[in-house]
């Protein structure tokens, strides 16, 4: 039997719905299992440490519901919003957060080494969700998927509002619906001159948010299971492989209640949806968004427990043997380490205040360039004042013997060649597209000029780096330690520039790709430069990409950025480098 | 503490027989009482990072000496002992029926310590072990 309201949603599904989401997931897998084994081929637990981590921030990535947060609303003829109304669009828009949060969590666990060495070790027990979970934080999440099957009940018997056109006065005016705080309802009808929201019947959006809830409970359910179960890693001992499961539910758990937050806000923004044949309310609360952001900022503080072994390596660092609290040029370049962020963000901020700079700032191309100039000067500036501190005339110079670590030179050369492949789709796209209109746009102009400046700005402190006095004072290898943070922050600093550029290339562009993949129409030119849903979705992974390697400590990338020996003589200066490291 | 299995790869027993003895030894020795739930062999398999046909084997060895059963709704577990004593029958060099003491338990993990101590290979431990059989028999 088909309800009214119900469409069929996968009879309407073009088979490349499906391939963009297995692509992803397999760049997501193929991602994960690098972040595991680099860079020294083998999982230790400062890799798994940070893989837990990944899985926990590109989760987070994918859970946005920001696409349903007006699920159920009927735009007024006058609104431009395209909010999902039908079911099938509804379902939609709620399938890809709850689903990408299982999955990527899903396939962490899947990305986890072989054991290799000869002697393998099992615990010879059954291990269960309840050996692992953390027991507070999950009680919180039952509590709030609670919290969000009944506010999903609510609007389950919620009656529908049409509405309103331009114009047009209501003649029947009905009750305030419950879940909204009205504090003024003596404004004078002003509706109906400009068209109002109206909504589905409650049943309808309340049947989508449950079967969300549903799948995200059973998911959820399951994924703590795969948790529990999957293989032991080698290379953790006994009570770091309970962690690291703990680890994994922690992070789970804290997204998706989150998502079941989201689903608590959109049946709260639904709730709250004033009748449009009444008076518009001059003040109407949402206690249940508020509700949701409450959630928000208690996932983000529920922090996960440290590997112990982790835990005992930092101890162990801190151990006045390192002397590296003895280097003032250590400091220096420790704290040069948390101007950069500085940098960035203030000169964005000036930006605002400047004339014209708010021009700069609405372009998103621009303001990046912007940033990202601001840090590569600060690096270079960095290089000069630690010159003209500590620089010593006579001393040799060093850098580093492998001057960027594998992980990182595949870093940068993918995001080199991701920028380039955006950037000829853009060109291909817009010449295609303007043959057909009024000529190109050249949109992809800007981006493709910014590049080439970032490009040859890096070349200064490049030379700098190379260039400039041995600031290691007596310590040996410690100026060559310096000289390797320093280039592996401006080579982090231009790889996310370029992995930044090329998602905002292909989100602008993203009509390109439509005529990249032959699936533009010449016959329809109204269409040419129409948005391309799949290319603005990479677009916005590689964004988030980019925020992650620009936000990746050094260490991450530097196992030995000094490439000395571990001698006696120069420990100090690999744990003054390490520590800077550690620093950013 | 939770047992361990351990398995040498290097070693010329193959991986099967070192499971399904030590196995035995653990539930000779009490660390698995009766009713114990054994892991999966598909679990086992990927701890170990060993094919399920070797846990399999193992697990069918075992179930054919009588020492573990394998249920449908429990999974596998180590089966009670015939006559409702704490430790079962074996068939794996253990005389059914006979609870090992527990000061030879000791007396076996003394040995071991002490043979590490003094960096002795667990085949040259084994190999001392057979020969002080074999003259106590012959005394």
């Amino acid at each position: 039997m088909l309800i009214p309201g119900f469409e069929p949603v996968l009879g309407g599904i073009a088979p490349l719905v499906l391939f963009w989401p297995l692509a992803v997931a397999a760049g997501i897998h193929a991602l994960l299992r690098w972040v595991i084994i680099a860079p020294g081929g083998r999982a230790t637990a400062a890799s798994v440490s940070e893989h837990a981590l990944w899985i926990g921030v590109m989760g987070w990535l994918g859970s946005s519901l920001h696409a349903a947060v007006h699920a159920g609303i009927v735009p007024g003829p006058a609104s431009a919003s395209h909010t999902p109304s039908s079911t099938s669009g509804i379902l939609t828009v709620l399938a890809w957060p709850v689903l990408a949060v299982l999955v990527i969590h899903a396939l962490g666990q899947f990305t986890y080494p072989q054991p290799r060495r000869t002697r393998r070790l099992a615990p010879l027990t059954v291990r269960r969700i309840a050996d692992f979970l953390p027991k507070r934080l999950a009680l919180v999440t039952a509590l709030i998927f609670v919290a969000a099957a009944l506010a999903i009940g609510a609007a389950a018997i919620q009656p529908a509002y049409e509405a309103i056109a331009p114009d047009v006065v209501p003649a029947q005016p009905s009750p305030p619906p419950p879940g909204s705080y009205t504090l003024d309802q003596s404004q004078p009808p002003l509706y109906g001159s400009s068209g109002r929201d109206g909504r589905i019947a409650g049943v309808l959006l309340a049947a989508c948010l449950g079967a969300a809830l549903l799948v995200l409970s059973l998911g959820t359910w399951a994924v703590l299971a795969l948790i529990a179960r999957r293989r032991q890693l080698e290379t953790l001992d006994q009570t770091d492989n309970a962690l690291l499961r703990t680890i994994a539910m922690n992070r789970l758990l804290r997204t998706v209640a989150t998502v079941a937050g989201g689903l608590i806000a959109i049946a709260g923004n639904y709730l709250t949806l004033p009748d449009p044949a009444l008076p518009p309310p001059s003040v109407s609360i949402n206690y249940l968004v508020l509700v949701s952001w409450v959630i928000l900022l208690v996932m983000w503080a529920w922090r996960p427990p440290r590997l112990s072994s982790l835990a005992v390596s930092r101890a162990d660092r801190s151990l006045p043997v390192s002397g590296k609290a003895a280097q003032p040029v250590t400091r220096l370049v420790v704290s040069l380490g948390a101007a950069l962020p500085v940098a960035a963000v203030g000169t964005a901020l000036l930006l605002l205040v400047l004339p014209f700079g708010m021009i700069l700032v609405m372009q998103p191309a621009i303001l990046v360039a912007v940033m990202t100039g601001a840090i590569l000067l600060t690096i270079a500036a960095g290089e000069l004042l630690l010159q003209r501190n500590y620089g010593r005339p006579g001393a040799g110079k060093a850098m580093p013997r492998r001057p960027l670590s594998p992980a990182l030179l595949t870093l940068a050369a993918a995001a080199a060649a991701v920028f380039l492949i955006a950037l000829a789709a853009a060109v291909r796209g817009d010449f295609t597209a303007g043959g057909i209109l009024y000529g190109p746009e050249y949109g992809w102009a800007g981006p493709a000029v910014a590049a080439v400046v970032i490009v040859a700005l890096a070349v200064v402190p490049l030379l700098l780096i190379r260039h400039r006095r041995n600031c290691g004072g007596d310590v040996s290898g410690l100026d060559t330690a310096l000289r390797g943070i320093s280039l592996y922050r401006l080579v982090r600093t231009v790889s996310a520039f370029l992995l930044a550029q090329a998602g905002l290339l292909l989100i602008s562009e993203s009509y390109a790709w439509r005529w990249v993949f032959g699936l533009g129409n010449p016959l329809a030119p109204a269409d040419a430069y129409q948005q391309w849903g799949p290319a603005v979705l990479g677009g916005a992974l590689l964004c988030a990409a980019a925020v992650v390697v620009v936000v990746t400590p050094v260490r991450f990338f530097v196992p030995d950025v000094t490439g000395v020996p571990d001698v006696p003589e120069v420990r100090g200066s690999r744990a003054a480098a390490a520590d800077v490291a550690e620093h950013r | 503490m939770e047992p361990l299995l351990s398995v040498d790869l290097t070693s010329a027993t193959p991986p099967y027989e070192q499971i399904r003895s030590q196995v035995s030894a653990l539930i000779a020795t009490g660390d698995l009482p009766p009713g114990s739930r054994l892991p999966t062999v598909r679990r086992l398999a990927a701890d170990l990072g060993l094919a399920g046909g070797t846990i399999a084997r193992a697990y069918k060895e075992l179930e054919a000496a009588g020492l573990i059963q394998s249920r449908r709704r429990a999974g596998t577990v180590v089966a009670p002992a015939p006559d409702g004593g704490d430790i079962p029958a074996g068939a794996s060099g253990l005389t059914p029926g006979v609870t090992v003491p527990a000061e030879v338990t000791d007396a076996v993990g003394r040995l071991i310590s002490a043979g590490r101590a003094a960096g002795l290979s667990d085949g040259l431990l084994l190999d001392l072990l057979r020969s002080q059989l074999q003259r106590s028999r012959r005394l």
